[in-house]
């Protein structure tokens, strides 16, 4: 069963290992979690950039590549995740697996000491991170920032959340805001670098052949200079949310197409009884091709190319998105709202209910098939008051009724509407 | 049905040919919740013009597809909604050598198997439908020619290559696909889509008499004669042009520089050159060469830059590209460090080092069912066993490496392909 097993190496240091022979490659996550705040979110990100820059052992890219080779192969990248208002840092690994080395000499203590080494032992310059390296990083950062307005769909779902949870923790971005990042000096980075080494709660996930304790004992060994000083709070993310009245906000672009965002208070988040029948309820609504708007907004009425609902579990968040056709975007979204009224009043078939069903157990097994499924997964119970297995989400989502889905749509409750939109002049509703 | 055994790898498939000749490969994956299916046919973008009962045919450039998208029509319904309603997440592609069907599911499997196999083996179109498909292909092609790493490659193999077919677009043109009927469809169709020139590969935990079974039930009509590749004359070993470039709204250029290789042959002497590419690449300009890190720290090269070989019946190539200020110069140090190497050979650590690496990507790769679906079928078609790699990449050498590079990284044989912001001189 890939069930992982959870064990503490130090104090506010947590792994949680899988051990299976299911797969070629054994997957290792190190992630410093911290609360979401817009002065230091920026930081945060570049962080692990400017580590995987090189270690005190490989002090550039090229001998930690070699260094890497030597692993067969292995690969390491810098990552940063949005949890609901905690943001996570730090690395991503994948190595081959122990058992298909060819000299009989294991991968994994080599592994586990690599990403200690990136974790804790980077190269520096008179005991600091190098200047010029979080200088190079920093424009990087920056760059990859200001591109992600690019993707408009992504652009559209990110402005909606910035209007939406305006004053909340969970306006601020995943890598930070532009103008933090190009304004971060090194002295900064390093004592939050410091800061965080020494306070933030730590998460290690590992999955491969290697037993949880042993896996246990080469992370004890790696990490074994951490230099802690306690443990911070990390403080909770605010998912109780009654918006007063639905809030509009148009915003003109050169685009084509135009984005319409519509974000949800659900009230509900990943450890409540509920989560399940809003799994449903979403996957209802917009979550497949089986879906009311799927089904009767793009394909019946042919008024968007693309109609989806997706959850945020942490923050309680719901995000109907749909591309429309300039001047469509009105009756767009009457369409969803109808279709959302359609469900909170119970029109909901069993052949609908069946599919919406089938749909989430399907990606949910699919999920156990990969590292990245799994993972996924498992990162987002780490942050669960209630964690549970995929067996048993399955179990759950399995039994959710007809009762429960609609009641749980009833409990939606409409904050923003929000439109990217390419026209000049705008019909514009209070 | 035979069992092949892979016990390094983990690994162990069922292989049967069936008398109509299709090939079928079953690859147990206990544990695993999902299969996946492939029915591939050995025709691409590159088989517009084709020899069938001693004649030279010559079909509209981006038939085949054409053809693929097509064939999702069924007397029934639409193939997608069906497999899609049976929780089956389903796609199809079309390379220069090769069209692939494929899907996944959970559940249902022996179902969705039967589905995939009749549409693929049963043409149906009618003029209306064939027109229908029309505008949407336009559109894609379109689409297509607004992407700069698109436009970048099909200009590379349009001017690295005088004679292959590759140098002919998968899509085709608006004008070209203008000229598609139902008649060619279904001639094309009735030249390639022949079970002898199919393979059909399965990966998950499943009974492979299960789906031999299957396939059994879809024999297939070969009523006239198949079509046999037929590329005109031999390739020369010189690129016909040295260089070309496009302007397009891009924030910096971006390139791709071409380099001619002897053509691999086909089985497994074929497998090994191409492994062989693979590594002399990664020797040559990989993250960890001394020539990465020079151009990476000149800011001539991005994390984005990278090297491949890539190779089809009749022809193989070693590209590289990415975003760059300035392409010529990184031509330019690329061919200087082929040259270098030619004179001096290759660091046999660094040589050593890469190869560990590659094997481990290599068996890494495994994880993937999409890349045993695809190696398999490649591998099939070209008459090889992608699990042998692990044997293979044993008798590789410094030496052979480096001769590869001295032979194929020159001058005369490279074609460098750049796509420029509009109005930027370089």
């Amino acid at each position: 069963m890939n069930t992982p097993v959870r064990i503490q190496i130090m104090p506010g240091v947590w792994l949680s290992a899988i051990q299976t022979r299911k797969f070629k490659s054994s997957f290792w996550s190190v992630l410093l979690l911290t609360p979401l705040q817009e002065d230091s979110a920026a930081m945060t990100a570049l962080l692990p950039r400017v580590l995987n820059r090189g270690t005190a052992r490989y002090p550039d890219r090229r001998q930690l590549t070699a260094a890497l080779e030597e692993l067969y192969g292995g690969t390491a990248v810098p990552v940063t995740a949005k949890l609901g208002e905690v943001q996570a840092t730090g690395f991503q690994a994948a190595f081959l697996d122990d058992p298909y080395v060819l000299d009989g000499r294991p991968v994994s203590p080599a592994a586990a000491e690599l990403m200690g080494d990136l974790l804790l032992r980077p190269a520096t310059k008179n005991g600091r991170l190098r200047q010029e390296v979080i200088l190079g990083e920093r424009e990087n950062l920056t760059a990859e920032i200001r591109a992600q307005s690019n993707d408009k769909m992504r652009y559209a779902a990110r402005r909606l959340n910035e209007e939406m949870c305006r004053g909340e923790a969970y306006a601020v971005d995943r890598l930070g805001g532009e103008a933090q990042a190009e304004g971060i000096r090194p002295w900064e980075l390093d004592r939050h670098y410091r800061r965080l080494l020494g306070e933030s709660r730590v998460e290690l996930y590992y999955c491969g052949s290697v037993d949880a304790d042993r896996v246990a004992q080469y992370w004890a060994q790696a990490l074994m200079d951490i230099p802690r000083k306690g443990v911070a709070p990390l403080g909770e993310t605010q998912w109780r949310h009654r918006p007063e009245e639905l809030r509009r906000v148009v915003e003109r672009q050169d685009v084509t197409q135009e984005k319409l965002a519509i974000g949800l208070r659900t009230n509900t988040r990943l450890d409540s009884g509920e989560y399940p029948a809003l799994m449903v309820a979403n996957t209802v609504l917009g979550g497949a091709p089986s879906s009311k708007l799927f089904q009767n907004v793009r394909e019946r009425q042919s008024l968007c190319y693309y109609a989806m609902s997706t959850l945020d579990c942490h923050k309680g968040l719901m995000g109907i998105h749909a591309g429309v056709a300039p001047e469509q975007a009105e009756r767009a979204e009457q369409a969803v709202f109808d279709q959302l009224h359609a469900l909170q009043d119970g029109n909901l078939t069993r052949q609908e209910l069946e599919a919406a069903k089938g749909h989430l157990c399907n990606a949910l097994r699919s999920s156990m098939d990969s590292h990245g499924g799994l993972y996924g997964f498992y990162v987002d119970q780490s942050q669960s008051a209630a964690p549970v297995t995929v067996e048993e989400q399955l179990a759950r989502l399995e039994q959710v009724t007809a009762e429960e889905t609609v009641r749980a749509a009833q409990m939606l409750q409409a904050d923003t509407v929000y439109l990217l939109t390419g026209e000049e002049e705008r019909h514009e509703t209070a | 049905m035979r069992r092949l055994e892979y016990s390094q790898l983990g690994e162990n498939c069922y292989f049967e040919q069936l008398e109509n000749g299709l090939g079928i490969f079953v690859v147990s994956k206990p544990g695993y919740a999902k299969t996946m299916a492939m029915l591939a046919v050995s025709y691409g973008g590159m088989d517009a013009v084709f020899s069938q009962g001693g004649e030279r045919r010559e079909t509209p450039e981006g038939i085949a597809h054409y053809l693929e998208h097509k064939m999702f029509d069924m007397r029934e319904g639409n193939a997608l909604t069906l497999l899609s309603s049976a929780g089956a997440s389903v796609n199809a592609f079309t390379a220069k050598d090769i069209t692939a069907y494929h899907f996944t599911c959970t559940s249902r499997f022996e179902e969705n198997l039967r589905v995939l196999l009749r549409f693929v083996t049963t043409p149906y179109f009618t003029p209306e439908s064939v027109e229908k498909e029309r505008g949407i292909i336009a559109q894609e092609i379109r689409m297509y020619r607004d992407n700069p790493g698109h436009r970048v490659y099909e200009n590379l193999l349009g001017n690295l290559y005088a004679v292959h077919p590759l140098r002919r677009s998968i899509l085709g043109t608006e004008a070209s696909i203008g000229q598609i009927t139902d008649e060619t469809l279904l001639h094309c169709h009735q030249a390639f889509y022949r079970m002898d020139n199919m393979v059909l590969v399965v990966v998950g935990d499943t009974d492979p008499r299960l789906v031999r079974d299957t396939a059994l039930l879809f024999t297939g009509r070969e009523e006239s004669a198949g079509a046999v590749r037929d590329f005109g004359a031999d390739e020369p070993a010189e690129a016909p042009r040295r260089s070309i470039r496009e302007e397009m709204d891009v924030p910096e250029p971006t390139f791709l520089l071409g380099c001619k290789a002897e053509p691999f042959p086909l089985g497994e002497e074929g497998f090994c050159h191409r492994l062989l590419a693979s590594v002399a690449a990664e020797l040559l300009c990989g993250e960890g060469s001394e020539l990465y890190d020079r151009l990476y720290r000149d800011g001539l090269i991005h994390s984005d830059f990278s090297a491949a070989c890539i190779d089809y019946p009749g022809a193989a190539f070693l590209a590289l590209g990415g975003d760059s200020p300035d392409p010529d110069a990184v031509a330019e140090a690329v061919l200087q460090e082929a040259a270098r190497i030619s004179a001096q050979g290759v660091d046999e650590a660094r040589f050593r080092r890469v190869l560990r690496s590659a094997y481990g990507e290599s068996v890494r790769s495994l994880n993937s069912f999409e890349t045993i679906c695809s190696e398999m079928v490649r591998g099939w078609f070209s008459g090889y066993n992608y699990y042998d790699f692990p044997r293979l990449y044993a008798t590789l050498t410094a030496q052979k490496a480096a001769a590869f590079l001295a032979e194929t990284v020159q001058a005369g044989r490279s074609c460098l392909s750049v796509v420029v912001p509009k109005g930027g001189s370089l």
